[in-house]
């Protein structure tokens, strides 16, 4: 009986800790929008990277900031090489916590996710509210925030000025699997 | 001609020349993938071992922006954000893969892709993150195993 009580706690522990801690998004989506009288630009990101420990709450997320897809190639050529400079700074990075996330929740929980977010060599802490589901063992992560372009010197020429909008709005969606690495 | 003939005669010129070379920028066309070489031919098991062995030299000598053609395993397909993907695996159906956003065109395709089926597809490196990334992507030799 002892024996029986040993192994069926052996199990119960084990089968937790084998639980996935972390979750992981390989084709998150990020989305940014800059809307002005001029023309309205929107650029989406399909591959960014996403992380999420379950137990802390902790998330990390990068991307790519040469794989954002404009509708326009020349869009695309100013940002990367004039706005981003994406040849010197390849990366965006997020490394944050999801305040009072509580993994176990099956249904649809709203939260603040606070940390710094780095784009074109500047670190910014920033709070983004986001809405966090749980279906079986995984978890989709989304919500928008504004980024104000100068905040990241990111120097816009002043003859097209008029065509960027000085705070863009930013999508993202993340849709996360058990971690197996 | 009068000086302010010429005045007005070299404004015009400006202006078609400043119009010519704004509307050839916005007609600045993606890559066409189908008629590009690559530039680099790969397995996805070497590609991935440069990944896997985190080794910042041999990551960094892979230069991103550059055509591809990479020889691999579907490890899956997907319609993800609304982008058709298709994922590639090395020897192993484990991580790093290959993650391949393709071109619009190829959506009847890659519908026929079955998992562990040989292919080649060419596209633009982008770069790593856990894996591999790259966009405008074409697959140029498929074949199915069963």
């Amino acid at each position: 009986m002892i024996r029986a009580t040993l192994l069926f706690s052996c199990i119960l522990v084990l089968g937790h800790q084998l639980k996935a801690q972390k979750v992981i998004a390989r084709q998150g989506h990020v989305a940014f929008f800059s809307y002005t009288p001029v023309e309205n630009i929107k650029a989406e990101n399909n591959q960014v990277l996403g992380i999420v420990d379950l137990e802390t709450g902790e998330i990390a997320v990068s991307m790519l900031m040469n794989a954002f897809i404009f509708e326009k190639a020349l869009m695309r050529e100013h940002f990367n090489e004039s706005y981003v400079e994406s040849d010197i700074y390849p990366k965006a990075t997020f490394e944050g916590m999801v305040l009072d996330f509580d993994a176990d929740l099956s249904q649809d929980q709203t939260r603040i996710i606070k940390g710094n977010f780095s784009m074109h060599g500047v670190t910014q802490e920033i709070e983004i509210k986001a809405k966090i589901g749980h279906r079986d063992e995984n978890y989709i992560i989304s919500g928008t925030f504004d980024a104000v372009v100068k905040d990241y010197e990111i120097k816009i020429p002043p003859l097209l000025a008029g065509n960027i909008a000085k705070t863009v709005s930013v999508d993202f969606r993340f849709e996360c699997l058990p971690y197996e690495d | 001609m009068s000086k302010k003939s010429k005045i007005i005669v070299g404004a015009m010129a400006l202006g078609v020349v400043l119009a010519l070379v704004l509307s050839k920028g916005l007609a600045t066309k993606d890559i066409d993938m189908l008629n590009s070489t690559a530039e680099v031919e790969i397995t996805a098991e070497n590609l991935l071992s440069v990944l896997g062995e985190g080794n910042q030299k041999a990551i960094d000598s892979l230069k991103s922006e550059r055509v591809f053609e990479v020889a691999g395993w579907v490890k899956e397909t997907n319609l993800m954000n609304g982008r058709i993907t298709v994922l590639l695996k090395g020897n192993e159906d484990l991580p790093p893969y290959i993650i391949c956003d393709m071109m619009p065109h190829q959506k009847k395709a890659v519908s026929q892709l079955k998992p562990n089926d040989s292919v080649k597809i060419k596209g633009i490196f982008k770069g790593f993150l856990k894996d591999a990334v790259f966009l405008d992507c074409i697959i140029t030799f498929s074949q199915t195993n069963d």
